[in-house]
């Protein structure tokens, strides 16, 4: 084991000065967000950051390459941890987020996000930069069918798998009630009439040269072969789904078996009704094949893939920060998973992403949201989204807590009311005061001026955080301190966005600053490795 | 520092550092972005996001006005508001789903809701929205001391969030039925008040659960006896729950007060020992006693029967009680002395009199026989004493009132003339009474008849005849007649009643002190208030003197001659030596049934109801809606006459058993009650 060497001189006596000041305002700040139901939680929180001091002590005796080789079993065991949770974790509010092992009790979600950033820290090391977004992403990997079989099974049954085009009625009409579901609709059909014409196109462009011969399809493929064959397949696919939303509302697709019967039987039967059949199967049917045909696709690729070893044929670079992600997400816990996704792609980009790349991935990115928005998130899940844009709108409701917020944090004005003296905090009208919104309630207290502090100490930590990612003495440690940076960069920027209601009000502490052991113990060990990466910035 | 060190580029780093310097810079600007986010919050939403977090915590409490009160002519309470607790819910308070079922069943356990009332608040608490959540719902009122305790002590356990309990005001009527239908009863303003107000394009400044006069004195003086609600902010937390006083802190100053402004006070010039002897006196199933002052139309007493406990109505528990008046046949809702609209009979004979010696139809002393009926074409009419009664006197005539006689003197007159002289002594008109829903009665003239009597040809000659004696078609209020004889002893001003003698504003040195000693005690406002009223009312120079706080007379009523009776005194002198008649010599109809200790002058009347004809039955064997009505008209003392006063008993028979002894032991009571007073002024000066 190489036992590196190290100067006091490089010690960062700034990111400790900034660690210091930020965790005892926090700790001040609890003293009176908490004053209302424990007055001595500033206490715990105190032995808290004592403990945390302890890990980051010992931490810097070692290395800290001495994780690299450590990293893919750390990020295995968060992994598992993860799947744990979904058995056996502990249920609170509706999510299972807990994990009891003996007496001690703690969010793997926590863990996670440290063992991805050190996970994706040692992959991208060994790694170049200069990714592409197929690179990352390598769709014919024999992983994503599998995730997209399992994401089939998952939402066989979901209402907006079943009739996605009455479940957007349905939503439309609750969401908007005063545009007339008609009107929404007709716009709907012409885009996809639009995109099936687009995606027609493109695939018969790409699609032409692919059955050149029977020869050329057994050899293996060149990349751009490859290239061409996903776009191609893709438009095809996507064409045809567009087809069939378009007709969706056509008697002849929702019920062909009824609609063959009735012309049939028409003279027969005058006027007489059909019984109509829930055809939810014909897209059923469809993604069936689609998922099926992709697999058959990514078999062959397997065969012809030239990569050095199974689990790079298995696994793609995104997979590594998606795995965790989608593990957090199921739990539920959106706030969480988003960071993850987040840290990871901070960390790609700062490794090197072609622009062409970057620009397709913003687009994948928005239509992922459009997606997701309508497919994946739960209603209580949009409603927080939505009130955050207008909390006045359902004060008492979903938007209870980011108005409380907005007040708490604008009766604030320049110098803030005092210590304990904040009417929004004492009163209780704030929620989740001493943990996701301990912000709000320093805002409250201590006004413009105070929040001026605290900005500048985040902005003060991160300088010498990322200042520290690019003395680091190698890639590794650059990209450790880089995924732990942002770690933080994240957090406050959301937490602090949340609370000023610039943003959903989703279960995400400051970190540092809110009351919380698992959190401010997993962010003060990062910060451990970071100050360990300073100090061993030098080249022997 | 190091970088030169690192330059050479063997560990890769380098490529990152574009990279990382760009996030950094991108890092900044979002933290500038968040900086200007806070800047507007804080600076230039400020001052809007501060009021909002005020309207958080600081709740307005409503302080209930004081409903004026009512005071008799000598400043002795009739009406008064006694503290009542009131249960409330606030549904914004009172928190999650579960919070909101639990607290509704512990609702229902203490106070045994009925299931519609359950399902009110569960309504209220589940589907109001918005800013109504912030708006009190009254559960109960009236809280009982059980019902209190239980509910106060879930409150100490945090059990019941958003229910607080309200002192609020009770309007009592501490005499029971007393003079129930001149004082009226309140009621609470209900969501159909307010949405009539409303579609009239007249929005009350009512809200639900105010209380409103609904009929008497305190409906027709509703807007001087309702003041003005205040209210006091307190500081509360989330749920609702007023923070101690000692935790308050630095937001104590945020708390604002202002006083409620009390209803203004009336005097009324009813006197509430005669009121309490009048209807002591009163014996029968229904009727009416009005006593008026005849010098300036004071109304003393006035008494409908039958009466009702206005307590009774007030409120929640009022729906049994006034469906069970609704039902009543003798309609007890009707006040009689304004409302009920009687024959006269025989009290109308001294018009009849008045009427013929105006025209020098007939002098005091001209003399009629009377046989013991009155024949005109082929139509006779009898006199109540079938053998006659000779030779008499318009004294004589009167004394035993002689149907004959004015039978005569009716057809002498003539249907017009009579009908005048009647309207111009009150009657067939209202008498501008205080109170709302007065009749005007009926004085008939030939174009009355030609009108109702259409079919059966128009007037008829004989009607006059029926007139004159006070039955056919006239018809009075008992008020009428009483003021008709006020009219005969003070020289023919026909007086407006005056039932208000004056309108005060509230003591305010006596609320503030209530105020300001705790709100939190009970406020015995009923004593405090009476006390300081008489005090004042006996010096008003006293409170004038000690300051403008003190009460203020506003209005002080005058007496209001409506129209003078232009004849000469000798006329009046005439009838009223017949009315002393009736009373003070042997076979007088009220004779035997005068006042042994008072001297005083009347006039029996017995009113038929339905049309007997040659038969002549016994009341007892009538049905009772067919019976009499007994009247019975005086004043006393005979000489300068103090007081006038009617006594109708209806469908009892004769006025000299069934009416005349009501009037006579009201007159005793009167007399005896001045002694009282004159004894007492005297002892205290």
């Amino acid at each position: 084991m190489r036992r590196s060497q190290y100067r006091m001189e490089d010690f960062s006596w700034g990111l400790l000065g900034a660690v210091l000041c930020i965790l005892f305002v926090g700790i001040i700040n609890l003293h009176s967000s908490a004053a209302m139901r424990n007055p001595d939680l500033y206490l715990t929180q105190l032995y808290w950051v004592l403990l945390g001091f302890v890990i980051i002590s010992v931490i810097n005796l070692f290395d800290y390459r001495m994780t690299e080789n450590l990293a893919y079993l750390f990020y295995f065991a968060a992994c598992v941890a993860l799947l744990m949770v979904l058995f056996f974790g502990k249920s609170a509010g509706g999510a299972r987020r807990w994990l009891a092992l003996g007496p001690i009790v703690f969010q793997p979600s926590e863990i996670a996000k440290l063992a991805t950033i050190f996970c994706l820290a040692r992959y991208f090391a060994e790694r170049p930069g200069g990714y592409t977004l197929l690179g990352l992403v390598r769709p014919l990997n024999l992983s994503r069918p599998l995730v997209l079989l399992f994401a089939l099974i998952w939402a066989w049954s979901k209402p907006w798998f079943v009739d996605p085009i009455g479940f957007l009625a349905r939503f439309l009409v609750e969401k908007f009630d005063n545009i007339p579901v008609q009107e929404a609709d007709l716009l709907w059909f012409r885009l996809l009439i639009i995109g099936f014409l687009v995606l027609s196109l493109i695939f018969t462009y790409y699609f032409v040269d692919q059955f050149e011969s029977k020869q050329a399809l057994l050899e293996p493929w060149s990349r751009a072969k490859r290239k061409r064959v996903i776009i191609g397949w893709a438009a095809f696919y996507a064409g045809l789904l567009c087809l069939l939303l378009v007709f969706w509302q056509e008697a002849w697709i929702k019920d062909p078996v009824g609609y063959l019967l009735n012309s049939l039987w028409k003279e027969a039967h005058p006027g007489g009704a059909y019984a109509q059949v829930n055809s939810g199967w014909l897209l059923r049917a469809l993604v069936v094949v689609v998922v099926l045909s992709y697999l058959l696709l990514s078999l062959q690729s397997w065969k012809s893939q030239r990569r050095p070893n199974v689990e790079e044929k298995l696994i793609a670079p995104i997979d590594l920060l998606l795995i965790p992600a989608i593990l957090i997400m199921v739990e539920p816990d959106l706030g969480t998973a988003g960071i993850v996704v987040l840290i990871g792609m901070t960390m790609i980009w700062v490794v090197g992403v072609q622009a062409r790349s970057q620009l397709i991935m913003l687009g994948c990115g928005s239509l992922l949201a459009l997606v997701g928005w309508f497919g994946v998130l739960k209603e209580y899940q949009k409603r927080r989204i939505l009130t955050f844009l207008a909390p006045e709108e359902d004060i008492t409701g979903a938007g209870w807590n980011a108005y409380q917020s907005l007040i708490a944090v604008g009766s604030g004005r320049w110098f803030g009311k005092g210590h304990r003296e904040g009417s929004q905090t004492q009163l209780s009208f704030l929620p989740e005061q001493h943990t996701d919104f301990a912000f709000s309630v320093w805002a409250e207290e201590h006004g413009l001026f105070g929040c001026a502090a605290i900005l500048f100490l985040y902005f003060l930590f991160l300088l010498i955080t990322f200042k520290i990612a690019m003395d680091a003495r190698e890639r590794y440690g650059a990209l450790l301190a880089t995924g732990i940076g942002a770690l933080i960069f994240w957090q406050s920027l959301i937490n602090i966005s949340m609370v000023t209601g610039m943003f959903p009000v989703v279960g995400m502490p400051l970190p540092l600053f809110s009351y919380g052991g698992s959190s401010l113990l997993s962010i003060l060990l990062g910060i451990g490795f970071l100050f360990s990466i300073g100090l061993r910035c030098r080249t022997p | 520092m190091a970088l030169s060190t690192q330059s050479h580029g063997r560990t890769g780093v380098q490529e990152y550092r574009k990279r990382l310097l760009l996030l950094l810079w991108v890092i900044g600007v979002l933290f500038v972005l968040l900086f200007f986010r806070l800047y507007n919050l804080q600076i230039v939403r400020g001052t809007e996001l501060s009021a909002r977090g005020e309207s958080n915590f600081i709740k307005r409490q409503r302080l209930p006005h004081d409903r004026g009160i009512i005071y008799d002519r000598y400043g002795r309470i009739l009406v008064d508001n006694h503290l009542s607790l009131t249960l409330q819910l606030t549904p914004a308070f009172v928190g999650s789903k579960n919070d909101q079922l639990s607290t509704l069943n512990k609702l229902e356990e203490i106070l045994n809701l009925s299931p519609e009332a359950y399902g009110e608040l569960q309504d209220a608490l589940q589907k109001v929205r918005g800013l109504e959540r912030f708006q009190a719902i009254t559960i109960k009122q009236n809280l009982s001391a059980d019902e209190l305790e239980r509910v106060e002590s879930m409150r100490s356990l945090m059990l019941l969030n958003g229910v607080d309990v309200v002192k609020n005001r009770r309007r009592t009527y501490p005499h029971g039925a007393l003079a129930t239908h001149l004082l009226g009863y309140v009621n609470e303003v209900s969501q159909r008040d307010l949405d009539k107000a409303r579609a009239k394009g007249n929005p009350l400044s009512y809200r639900m659960g105010d209380i409103v006069g609904r009929s008497g004195v305190e409906e027709r003086f509703e807007e001087s006896l309702r003041g003005v609600d205040g209210f006091r902010e307190v500081i509360v937390d989330v749920k609702g729950r007023k923070v101690e006083e000692h935790a308050v802190g630095s937001l104590a100053p945020m708390r604002r007060r202002v006083e409620p402004l009390p209803g203004k006070n009336i005097f009324l010039t009813i006197d509430l020992d005669l009121q309490r002897a009048v209807e002591e006196a009163f014996f029968g199933q229904a009727g009416a006693v009005v006593v008026v002052d005849p010098d300036d139309g004071s109304v003393l007493a006035m008494a409908s029967f039958p009466d009702f406990d206005s307590n009774q109505i007030s409120g929640a528990l009022g729906v049994e009680v006034k469906e069970k008046i609704d039902k009543d046949p003798l309609k007890p809702w009707v006040n009689r002395t304004i409302q009920g609209q009687y024959a006269p009979g025989s009290t109308f004979k001294v018009i009849t009199a008045l009427g013929a010696l105006e025209h020098d139809l007939t002098t005091p002393e001209e003399q009629i026989n009377c046989p013991g009926s009155f024949t005109l074409g082929n139509h006779t009419w009898r006199c109540h004493k079938e053998s006659g009664h000779g030779l008499v006197d318009l004294k004589d005539a009167l004394k035993v009132s002689c149907d004959t006689y004015f039978y005569t003197l009716g057809l002498r007159l003539g249907i017009e003339r009579l009908a005048a002289i009647g309207r111009e002594l009150g009657m067939g008109k209202v008498s501008e009474f205080a109170l709302r829903g007065e009749k005007r009665g009926i004085m008939p003239d030939k174009a009355f008849h030609d009108r109702v009597e259409r079919k059966t040809g128009g007037y008829q000659k004989g009607m006059v005849i029926n007139t004159s004696i006070g039955q056919g078609a006239v018809l009075t209020t008992p008020l009428q007649v009483g003021l008709l004889y006020a009219t005969l002893i003070n020289g023919g001003r026909v007086l407006r009643p005056k039932l208000i003698d004056k309108i005060q504003s509230a003591d305010f040195r006596i609320s503030r002190r209530r105020l300001l000693s705790d709100d939190e005690s009970v406020g015995t406002s009923a004593t405090s208030f009476a006390s300081a009223r008489i005090v004042t009312f006996r010096g008003n120079r006293i409170a004038e003197e000690v300051s403008g706080q003190g009460p203020k007379i506003l209005e002080r009523a005058e007496a209001k001659e409506l129209n003078r009776v232009d004849l000469p005194d000798a006329y009046f002198y005439a009838v009223q030596k017949g009315l002393k008649a009736v009373v003070s010599e042997e076979g007088g109809t009220a004779f035997y049934r005068r006042s042994k200790k008072n001297t005083m002058s009347g006039k029996t009347g017995t009113a038929q109801v339905v049309r007997l004809g040659a038969r002549r039955d016994d009341a007892k064997d009538m049905e009772y809606f067919a019976r009499d009505h007994a009247w019975f008209a005086a004043y006393a003392p005979a000489k300068d006459p103090e007081i006038a006063l009617v006594v109708l008993n209806e469908h009892s028979g004769h006025g000299s058993s069934q009416a005349a002894p009501i009037a006579v032991s009201v007159i005793d009571k009167y007399f005896e009650l001045k002694a009282q007073r004159a004894a007492f002024l005297q002892e205290s000066f």
